[in-house]
């Protein structure tokens, strides 16, 4: 009897996964979304975009509005953000690096990252990478729209949540394209990122190489190494 | 009377075990010392300025690698990453700032004595109301924009002050360091220059080469030239591998060959070697019992010891084999003994008595390598008196007489031959001409290691490559002077050096523009300046930022902007201290390296031209060409000294001045055409050619000794019998060095053609003009 209780319960505790915050019908929704989500981007190569950011601060009283063009590569993964508003400034992201480049001040800051944990888990969201998204994240709650459905969800590392402790992702109905973004930091300050007008190109097509662009001479850059929090912080 | 020539043949057998045994643990626990700075005198002071200053160990642990691939800039961090968690690594510079570290740590601790007039001019519009407004602007749209590291920069400066320290680091940095990449990259951005610093010397060839496989494995899939002392360590190891690998890949079945040919024995080649073998066993393994870890140099002392030892066994088994067609066994070798004893005596005493010369220089290098040569050519004496007549006893019955030597004969109808005076006269006049050419072009030598590789290497070309891409040589001269010395002066005459091109940049002491004249701006930014903090706090709150937040980042500004040089000190470059005196330091980098000595010396010469008197200039790369000279005294020396010994142990050795006299022909003439064909040839002598000529000398005396013992001793038919064992060794020898002539390492060949030409002279001067003096000069 004992055994069987021990053999019973040996899995429960320790090879079962982390307790879901959405269950039953909800949880199998969330899931058949987040699935077309992943196949509509299946032959996408890359998402362009128009985008409005709202950036919230613990330093700022009220949010700051940017926005300007939204590009997305999905092999490798890279964005690209052409900010216009409040003024030019180009943010490029990778997997290793993240790039602020002011063309009217003509200078970039680059931040060089053993692991751009952040970028990588965002980007994933508008790739078809999206179907794994479980790995990173608990799927916490579910608000169907009519025109839209909100999935919130929770990172489930304690690395990941030293960065970023809530995601939500804002799913059209229609084609279950992600079109808006809303995360949140350990300090509770959101950044709010909604597209407008996306466009999905294909793998087949010919397209412009924007996201390896060289930037122009003379700029003055800054870069700066980040280096992974080790386990004790 | 048997039982105790057996009690006797067992104390020596158990001796030669005892020795070898000693001998073999020796040779296992050999270690080599490959720091070539042990060669060096320790007491040299510019030895000495290279190891304080640290700039011998900087240049030589200094590599450059040139990496290509088409989005390289995007790449280089985490190249870089990975280079830095390499073991083998003690640090990777990739940013141009980091090329220049003493001047970065000395901003670092009082940045704003570092600015430019520039700088200081926009830091101060910058510390202004209106400036400190734009500044927090800019600072709140990259927060709108950039959630990853837009606050974090709000927060730790939020005027944007930084830009201004960077932008006149940059503006600091030499032409090719500046463009519009942190990075050293060309301009189609696709090839860029990182550093890598080693943490052991390049002499370290295991070392070398693995830190080069390493980075080769990290760096896989970019297209890497490595340029720098370990690359040069790599590549002469490989090729002097090879050069010897295909010279004795032939050359020793040749001598083998030869040997079996012109002894007409299977048998006898071998015993003749084994007494020289065992003797190079013993020297090393005693010699590293003695000395402890040898230098390379010292170990070349195997090929030597080889060379003469083989001399006294081929002698030895020559006269057996005579004698032995004439009496038994006992009797020959008893015969032998006596009668060619005080020739190999008198030989092993010359050749000794040349290398205690060489042994009592001032060079460490030079006295192991004496050292080990005299304890080898003993050993070879003592096996060639003990363990050979053993051998040749054991195997007698295995030795079957034979009939007269081919070559033997050939050499008597030569000196027979009314063409032996003349000939005799040629190579009297040859060696006299190569002493009067000697005497008048004198003879250079030329220690650079430049010497030692083929000038159209690939290091060569990658390292011309690597300059023309940065426009200056990486690795500079560094000059100091004495800080009781005003600095002024070194300032002015860096500034003309660099103005009229003679150097592309400089960096130290000179550029810390701590004067009074940066006091006075910095003093006038301080006074515009005052109570900036107050008013960022104000101008953030009017932008709608709680200050509090702002208070470290402002804070610590304004702590750097306070920062002073410690005071009492006029630079922030730190001061080299050495024998309780303190330099100021300067680090000169020439448009390109010096390629030979005499470049080397025009640019000191220029410089010196415009530095204060009391400048010192260290260049690590021109240490060879401040020991040279050292070193050349040194061997004039040692060849007056062995001279003198090698003349009196001649006439000591036949009891005679005249036979003494006629003895030392062979090495005179030999000596004088190898000397006098390098004087004529203009090429200087180097550690990689001067072994030959204690290589020659020994050889040389050796002929004449053992031709004019055996002269006295039966007359002109010595030519026969000597001339034929003199013949051997010199064909031997001929075949092992003169087969290193088609070596790529240029050192290597001219060592091959510098032995090649002494053994054939010294060989023709036996066997023509020795008798030739003979007949003449005897009743």
């Amino acid at each position: 009897m004992r055994l069987a209780l021990a053999l019973f319960l040996t899995p429960c505790l320790v090879g079962q996964p982390a307790h879901e915050d959405l269950s039953g019908k909800e949880l199998l929704a969330a899931r058949s979304l987040i699935e077309r989500t992943s196949m509509a981007l299946d032959d996408v190569r890359r998402m362009d975009a128009e985008f409005v950011q709202t950036q919230e601060s613990v330093l700022l009283e009220k949010p700051m509005v940017s926005g300007g063009l939204f590009y997305l590569r999905a092999q490798p993964a890279c964005l690209l953000l052409k900010f216009n508003k409040p003024r030019a400034v180009e943010v490029r992201s990778d997997a290793t690096s993240h790039r602020v480049y002011e063309p009217t001040k003509n200078r970039a800051t680059r931040l060089v990252f053993e692991s751009n944990e952040l970028a990588k888990a965002l980007m994933g969201v508008f790739t078809q990478e999206i179907n794994s998204i479980e790995k990173l994240f608990v799927l916490e709650s579910l608000t169907a729209g009519k025109q839209d459905t909100t999935i919130s969800l929770r990172p489930r590392s304690k690395e990941l949540s030293g960065i970023l402790t809530k995601l939500q992702l804002t799913i059209r109905n229609s084609d279950a394209l992600v079109l808006a973004m809303r995360y949140t930091n350990k300090e509770d300050e959101a950044t709010h990122l909604r597209l407008m007008k996306v466009v999905l190109h294909s793998k087949g097509e010919k397209l412009d190489q924007i996201f390896d662009a060289p930037l122009p001479k003379a700029v003055r850059i800054q870069v700066r190494q980040i280096k992974k929090p080790s386990k004790a912080e | 009377m048997i039982g105790s020539a057996r009690m006797c043949s067992l104390t020596q057998i158990l001796l030669l075990i005892a020795l070898t045994v000693a001998g073999a643990i020796g040779v296992t626990r050999l270690k080599i010392d490959p720091d070539v700075g042990s060669v060096f005198p320790q007491d040299n002071r510019m030895v000495q300025l290279l190891q304080g200053t640290s700039a011998g160990q900087q240049a030589a642990r200094s590599l450059f690698l040139i990496l290509e691939s088409p989005s390289i800039e995007e790449q280089l961090p985490g190249l870089v990453h990975r280079l830095q968690e390499s073991p083998l690594v003690a640090s990777v510079d990739a940013l141009k700032a980091e090329f220049d570290r003493d001047r970065t740590a000395a901003q670092t601790a009082a940045p704003l004595w570092y600015l430019d007039d520039q700088a200081l001019r926009e830091l101060e519009q910058r510390l202004q109301p209106s400036g400190q407004r734009e500044g927090i602007a800019d600072s709140l749209t990259l927060l709108a924009t950039d959630p990853i590291g837009g606050k974090q920069a709000l927060l730790s400066d939020p005027l944007g002050l930084r830009w201004v320290f960077s932008d006149s680091l940059a503006r600091s940095l030499p032409e090719a360091l500046r463009g519009d990449s942190p990075y050293l990259l060309n301009d189609r951005r696709d090839t860029a220059v990182i550093r890598v610093m080693g943490t052991r010397d390049p002499f370290d060839i295991d070392y070398s080469q693995a830190l080069l496989a390493d980075l080769a494995d990290r760096l896989q899939g970019f297209q890497m030239q490595p340029v720098g002392g370990y690359a040069i360590a790599q590549e002469s190891s490989t090729r002097i591998k090879g050069d010897l690998h295909s010279s004795l890949s032939w050359s020793i079945p040749l001598i083998l060959l030869f040997l079996i040919f012109s002894t007409r024995s299977w048998l006898l080649p071998l015993l003749i070697l084994l007494p020289v073998g065992a003797a190079v066993v013993w020297a090393l393994g005693l010699g590293s019992w003695m000395l402890g870890p040898v230098t390379p140099i010292a170990l070349s002392s195997a090929a030597i010891l080889i060379g003469l030892g083989a001399d006294f066994s081929i002698h030895f088994a020559g006269r057996f084999e005579e004698e032995r067609k004439k009496v038994d066994c006992p009797s020959a070798l008893k015969t032998t003994r006596s009668h060619i004893g005080r020739a190999l005596l008198g030989g092993m005493l010359t050749s000794s008595a040349a290398f205690l010369a060489i042994s009592t220089g001032a060079f460490p290098g030079l006295r192991d390598l004496g050292f080990l040569l005299v304890l080898g050519l003993f050993f070879s004496l003592f096996a060639t008196w003990v363990f050979l007549p053993l051998l040749l006893q054991g195997c007698e019955s295995w030795l079957k007489p034979r009939g007269v030597d081919g070559a033997g004969l050939l050499i008597a109808r030569l000196t027979d031959s009314p063409l032996s005076a003349p000939m005799a006269l040629i190579l009297v006049g040859l060696g006299g001409a190569g002493w009067i050419a000697l005497g008048s072009g004198g003879l250079a030598f030329d220690a650079s290691p430049e010497r030692m590789r083929p000038a159209d290497s690939a290091q060569a070309r990658a390292s011309q490559q690597l300059e023309e891409k940065l426009g200056f040589a990486p690795l500079g001269l560094t000059v100091v002077l004495d800080q009781r010395q005003p600095i002024e002066p070194l300032k002015d005459g860096i500034a003309d050096l660099q103005r009229t091109g003679v150097i592309a940049f400089s960096s130290g002491a000179h550029r810390d523009p701590l004067g009074k004249t940066q006091a006075a701006k910095i003093e006038q930014l301080r006074k515009a300046s005052a109570g900036w903090a107050q008013a960022a706090e104000e101008n953030l709150r009017a932008a709608g930022l709680g200050p509090n937040a702002f208070k470290a980042g402002i804070t610590s500004w304004d702590t750097r902007l306070s920062a002073n040089p410690p005071s009492g000190q006029s630079s922030g470059t730190p001061l080299f201290r050495w024998k309780d005196l303190s330099y100021w330091r300067a680090t000169l980098h020439p448009h390109a390296t010096p390629r030979s000595a005499k470049e080397r010396k025009e640019l000191q010469r220029t410089i010196r031209g415009s530095l204060p008197s009391q400048v010192e200039i260290i260049d690590p790369g021109g240490l060879s060409d401040e020991l040279g000279p050292l070193l050349a005294s040194d061997l004039q020396r040692s060849l007056w000294t062995c001279t003198l010994a090698v003349l009196l142990i001649c006439i000591l050795s036949l009891k005679s001045m005249r036979f003494g006299l006629i003895a030392l022909a062979p090495v005179v003439c030999g000596l004088g055409v190898s000397l006098g064909l390098l004087a004529l040839l203009e090429w200087p002598l180097h550690p990689g050619n001067f072994l030959a000529l204690p290589l020659i000398l020994g050889l040389g005396v050796d002929d004449g000794l053992h031709m004019v013992h055996r002269y006295r001793e039966v007359g002109r038919a010595a030519v026969r019998t000597t001339g034929t064992y003199i013949w051997r060794t010199t064909v031997t020898t001929a075949i092992g060095f003169g087969s290193l002539i088609s070596a790529t390492s240029p050192a290597i060949a001219s060592l091959g053609l510098l032995v090649l030409t002494g053994t054939v002279i010294c060989f023709l001067a036996s066997i023509l003009l020795v008798p030739y003096l003979l007949r003449k000069m005897t009743p």
